[in-house]
């Protein structure tokens, strides 16, 4: 019945880069990032976090789920507090904060995600599901984390509550100089967000590089049930067509810049993608 | 932890206990439940564990998933065993200080941890045998009788059924809900019992709301597949007793009967 | 014939406090008129809050509305002597696909339908193996259902509703927490259902691109219906669509940008391949030319 979730995983991951994971659904992708901020013990092998191994006996884990927050699948359901502001502070008072810091982290993290003050002494299950999302996130953003970690974090909202998370995050990366991995099924997601691309298939790791580089290995992601961005595709089919536009657009912006350059030559040499 | 409770789950393979008819099923655990009780000679346990280990044989579930179950009651089992083992009086076998261990304590404790296990091991054959839904429905039909004097049967029968589905699913979210809020720097192991019973309650409000929402959606998904209380129902598989079940209850009454002359032997 | 006829349809959310003191109303649905034809594939959309969840509870009589009237295939939701009936024709799949799975064994689930109709056994059996089959989880009839997928468990809900032979399925965002493919499982399956079967299909969803393939799309916002039309002219709404918070697919937003740009491109492009038919000439052209001022 025990089966493997993992398989000789190894990466690196830089300060302040936006890393997307993306994998089939039973790939590995949630056990993953479970041990990264040390919910869960490899079998063999280790995690380090700023060059100490979390695993070896005495670190703080507790601190360290301080500095690599994770944010689950639908975090909204963990939420159970009177008001949403002392569920925000939850995680800072669990860190041995006093009230008034823990209040202090708390106001900052529900701005960050954008919360209207209005709705702080509000009972977090009378607001809207993008609401309650983003007040889950903020408990996370409380604890002050140097990397967050999200697992699908738009799961199940509209396009609108979508284009708000996504926002959200990738402020706090721009702006914060957080390093972010985002669990994510969408290509679009993360083909306009990250930096860096892990993809899991089978419980193990099978490319992490740029995502233009990884989704110019579109074949191979079909292989692994996943797929590229429609404009990866479409550059494909320019391309076969005879049309040599460059393969590794993703992005509509990018896909218009190199479309429209044709019609105009200046662009055409100095294309950006 | 929760996960090891093994009652309750049914092991999908085809085997002749499987097919037997729940109410078949359900009778037998009572008597073989019931000759645990009545015998305490070594006789006895013979023929138990003949009886049970044939049974396992035959339902063609793996042993070592049957032993699962075992873990859930490993506490309830050192209790009682030590219990026996240390208050029993009688001839002592050794002690140290005030320990004492003796004859009698050792045998009724050895009695008492078979009783248990052999009492574990022999419902979850039923409950591992037999769906759930055909569990309730063997328990619906056996006490249908009770509808006269006003006992809702058939409600009682369909929560049950409800409750087994939604176990897992739970045990998973309380899991899941554990590790979020341990990621937000939640303690559920140190500290003393006021604290942890305080720890408990960002893992209980969530899980009560959770499952008050999957019940709410439960019931108007049953409301749109046209439930309506057990009137005018009709089954895909009703029950039917076959010869096989014929079979087994003879062969669990010979079993019974043995047991119960056990008592009349001398060890 | 229409299979669903809703007129001037108003709701409201009421709120109470503990006292069962009205405390808050919101309207959810004002004045609301669809009426969906038999045999067609109709997609709703619409953010959250638009209604368009309402709008499907009404559909089966899991509430009623305020005022106005939903007639399913002639039959008045308000009648409670047709409850049954109204169910059994248009059945319901909801959003989480573990809260609407009632038995513990897949087949057992299917049959729960046509148990409480009353339907005899053997009938039930033969039911229970063709909803099956037309869901493609024949295979999965005696599992459980906590080892399914979501997009599996999915398809057993839409056979639980399949075994009792309705004619109209409504879908209450089915897809909305499943994964890329199980959501493309569960729409391939609704469209076969709707081909080889001629189900009505009333597909509620806030994918854009769920809705390429519908016969209609009906577009909700606060209530009320904003838009109603085919595919391709919804699509070519690109602005409103972006004003009502809802995305536009990518291929349709990309030819819509270029449009914008200057090129002759129609609105409503859907598809990749009616993007390409229209860009490739063009783009040769240009890199003739190109290469013409080039020597």
């Amino acid at each position: 019945m025990e089966s493997c979730a993992l398989k000789d995983v190894s990466f690196e991951v830089e300060d302040g880069l936006f890393v997307g994971l993306i994998g089939h659904t039973g790939s590995g992708k949630s056990t993953l990032i479970q041990h990264l901020n040390g919910l869960m013990k490899p079998t063999s092998g280790t995690v380090y976090f700023d060059e100490e191994d979390i695993f070896a006996p005495g670190y703080d884990l507790k601190g360290l789920r301080s500095r690599v927050g994770l944010v689950f699948q639908y975090p909204e359901y963990q939420l159970f507090e009177q008001d949403i502001i002392t569920d925000v502070k939850f995680g800072p008072k669990n860190m041995g904060l006093k009230d008034d810091e823990a209040s202090g982290r708390a106001e900052e993290a529900l701005r960050l995600v954008g919360v209207d003050p209005r709705l702080y002494k509000r009972s977090p299950f009378e607001i809207s599901g993008g609401q309650k999302r983003r007040v889950a996130i903020a408990g996370v953003l409380a604890m002050g984390p140097r990397v967050l970690i999200l697992d699908e974090p738009t799961a199940g909202l509209d396009p609108k509550g979508r284009d708000e998370i996504l926002d959200c995050i990738d402020a706090l990366h721009t702006e914060k100089g957080m390093t972010v991995i985002l669990v994510s099924h969408s290509m679009d997601d993360v083909a306009r967000y990250a930096d860096r691309l892990l993809v899991m298939d089978k419980s193990r790791l099978c490319y992490y590089d740029t995502p233009k580089e990884v989704f110019t290995h579109y074949k191979e992601l079909e292989r692994m049930g996943l797929s590229a961005p429609q404009i990866t595709y479409l550059a494909a089919d320019l391309r076969r067509a005879g049309i040599m536009v460059d393969e590794r657009m993703s992005t509509i912006e990018e896909a218009k810049a190199e479309i429209l350059g044709f019609f105009h030559d200046k662009d055409k040499d100095h294309n950006s993608i | 932890m929760l996960r090891d409770i093994t009652i309750g789950q049914y092991y999908p393979v085809a085997s002749r206990i499987h097919a037997l008819d729940p109410r078949t099923k359900l009778a037998a655990t009572m008597l073989y439940l019931l000759s645990l009780f009545m015998t305490d000679s070594v006789a006895g346990y013979a023929i138990a564990t003949i009886f049970l280990f044939s049974v396992i044989r035959l339902s063609r579930v793996p042993f070592r998933f049957m032993v699962r179950g075992l873990k859930a009651i490993m506490i309830l089992l050192v209790l009682s065993v030590s219990f026996n083992l240390f208050l029993t009086p009688g001839t002592e076998l050794f002690g140290i200080g005030f320990i004492h261990i003796t004859y009698e304590g050792l045998f009724t404790a050895l009695f008492m941890a078979v009783r248990l296990v052999y009492l574990v091991l022999g419902s979850s054959i039923m409950t591992l045998t037999t769906t759930p839904n055909a569990l309730t429905d063997g328990l619906e039909k056996s006490l249908g009788f009770m509808k006269r004097f006003g006992v809702p049967v058939h409600e009682i029968a369909m929560m049950m059924s409800i409750a087994l589905r939604f176990i897992p699913i739970l045990v998973e979210e309380t899991d899941k809900i554990m590790k979020a809020q341990t990621a937000r720097g939640a303690d559920f192991e140190s500290g003393g019992l006021i604290q942890k019973a305080r720890a408990m309650v960002p893992l209980l409000v969530p899980l009560f709301i959770s499952a008050f929402r999957r019940a709410l959606d439960l019931s108007m998904a049953m409301e749109a597949r046209c439930y309506h209380g057990g009137e005018g129902r009709t089954k895909m598989r009703p029950l039917r007793y076959g010869k096989n079940d014929m079979h087994a209850y003879v062969i669990i009454l010979i079993y019974f009967i043995l047991m119960l002359l056990t008592n009349l032997l001398p060890f | 014939m229409n299979i669903i006829e809703a007129a001037h349809i108003f709701f409201d959310y009421v709120q109470k406090d503990e006292n069962d003191q009205i405390e808050e109303i919101n309207e959810a649905l004002s004045d609301l008129s669809i009426s969906i034809e038999k045999g067609s594939f109709v997609c709703i959309l619409g953010h959250n809050g638009s209604g368009k969840s309402t709008f499907a509870k009404l559909l089966n009589g899991l509430s009623l509305p305020k005022e106005g009237t939903v007639l399913i295939s002639g039959m008045d939701t308000r009648d409670e002597s047709r409850l049954l009936n109204i169910r059994k024709t248009c059945g319901m799949v909801f959003q989480n696909p573990d809260n609407q799975i009632i038995a513990n064994v897949v087949e057992e689930d299917v049959a729960f339908g046509p148990e409480n109709l009353g339907v005899p056994t053997e009938e039930i059996v033969r039911r229970v193996d063709d909803a099956l089959k037309k869901v493609g989880m024949e295979a999965y009839r005696l599992n459980s259902p906590n080892r399914l997928s979501g997009g599996q468990k999915q398809r057993v809900a839409i056979a639980g509703v399949m075994a009792m032979k309705p004619e109209c399925i409504v879908l209450d965002e089915p897809t909305a927490m499943l994964d890329p493919s199980g959501r493309r499982d569960v729409l391939r399956t609704v469209h076969e259902l709707n081909k080889k079967e001629g189900i009505t299909i009333v597909h509620i969803t806030h994918y854009m691109e769920e809705a390429v393939d519908a016969d209609r799309i009906i577009v909700m916002d606060d209530g009320r219906v904003v838009m109603d039309d085919e595919p391709r002219k919804i699509f070519s709404r690109v602005d409103e669509l972006r004003n009502l918070s809802l995305s536009v697919p990518q291929i349709t937003e990309l030819a819509y940008e270029l449009r914008q740009a200057g090129m002759p491109i129609p609105l409503g492009i859907l598809t990749r391949e009616e993007l390409l038919q229209y860009i490739i000439p063009l783009m040769k052209r240009a890199e003739r030319k190109g290469a013409g001022a080039d020597a």
